[in-house]
């Protein structure tokens, strides 16, 4: 069964750095990247979530999957709802629960974090800075992913998660042997 | 502080085709959006235009050693994005003749508009190598307002030009166009370039 990756955002906050990490993990874990936002009553609205969408997978592109040998399509579900965004963020998870939760802590409040921490969800935790430094270099970019991961926080899985990062593929190799489980 | 120079289409592709991932990333960035917005403008969705875009630069990308700069990349790019779109509403109208009489309007509707876009297509390639064959003046003012969406007052800025002289340029530069453009049409492409030689 493929594993769900949920990412929610909103495009009145820079997601690309998010959008950029949850397709690599996605792609990383072989699972199924799952996007979420909410639009209002204009077709604008929609119109504006797309253009923002494809700005950030220009950015994922360009900054991750280019260290790859072949390009491939990011294949994801977007989730793009009519509503407020919080409650209709809960309520989307509710009736379709991910098997790991991406939340950017800047768009989601504290207590929302602490209730999905409690209730058992697998969650990695996005820090709040919005403009970190993009590497230059290919060497550099290469590290970027797992560099990331030491300031994401992670609730929910082993123990292993949290050990030292290395710059191999062993962590990895022991992420997706987790959720494949 | 890096004061990087923005590098042409062309430059990039000869550092893409010499194996450069960094140009290719960049040029993935620079049209991505662009592409996406002529998907959109085809198949009606932005949903399935998100897709088809990515899949169109791909295969785009895949094929960049048979892109022979006779036309500028942008001009390629746009029609492989064109054909591609066109594939997916053919197979969408294929696999949509079903029983139900709102499938069938549906595919009725898709039919048509696959002749559009079949027309379109036509249409647009033929008007890209016109363009393409304009003096380098022209063509840029013609690109920045049509292709670009540039306004008046930001292509003001661009070209140190009053309006006036804008909207003039502009209005000279769509007449030789237009007058090409039926030539092309009524007798042959071959015969409109000429007359631009």
């Amino acid at each position: 069964m493929t594993k769900t990756i949920l990412y929610p955002f909103r495009i009145d906050h820079d997601f690309r750095m998010g959008y950029a990490w949850s397709a690599e993990l996605a792609r990383r874990l072989r699972g199924r990247l799952s996007l979420f936002t909410t639009v209002t009553e204009s077709s604008e609205s929609l119109e504006e979530v797309y253009h923002s969408l494809a700005d950030a997978q220009g950015f994922y592109v360009k900054n991750f999957q280019l260290l790859q040998l072949r390009l491939k399509p990011v294949r994801s579900e977007r989730n793009f709802l009519k509503g407020e965004f919080l409650p209709t963020f809960r309520d989307f998870v509710s009736r379709d629960i991910p098997h790991i939760l991406v939340l950017p802590s800047h768009i989601f409040p504290s207590d929302v974090i602490k209730e999905y921490i409690v209730a058992g969800q697998p969650l990695a935790v996005l820090p709040s800075v919005q403009n970190p430094d993009i590497p230059t270099t290919r060497k550099d970019r290469s590290q970027w992913f797992i560099g990331m991961l030491k300031d994401v926080a992670l609730y929910n899985v082993p123990a292993s998660f949290f050990v030292t990062i290395s710059e191999d593929q062993g962590l990895f190799n022991s992420i997706a042997a987790f959720f494949r489980k | 502080m890096r004061n990087e120079v923005r590098k042409s289409d062309e430059e990039l592709i000869t550092a893409i085709l010499a194996n450069d991932t960094e140009a290719l990333g960049e040029l993935y960035n620079r049209y991505y959006k662009k592409v996406f917005q002529k998907c959109v403008s085809l198949v009606k969705d932005p949903d399935e235009a998100f897709d088809l875009a990515q899949e169109a630069l791909l295969k785009a990308f895949d094929h960049l050693k048979n892109f022979r700069k006779d036309s500028s990349f942008s001009t390629w790019l746009y029609i492989i994005a064109h054909r591609h779109c066109l594939l997916a509403l053919r197979k969408k109208n294929k696999n949509g003749v079903q029983s139900t009489e709102a499938l069938d309007e549906e595919a009725d509707r898709l039919a048509e508009n696959t002749d559009e876009v079949e027309h379109r297509i036509e249409s647009e390639a033929i008007m890209f190598s016109l363009i393409n064959q304009l003096p380098e003046a022209d063509k840029e003012l013609l690109f920045l307002k049509y292709r670009e969406g540039e306004s008046i007052e930001a292509l003001q800025q661009k070209l140190q030009l009053s309006t006036s002289a804008i909207k003039m340029r502009l209005k000279r530069s769509k007449e030789k166009l237009n007058n090409v453009y039926v030539v092309a049409l009524s007798v042959g492409l071959a015969e409109a370039l000429a007359m631009l030689a």
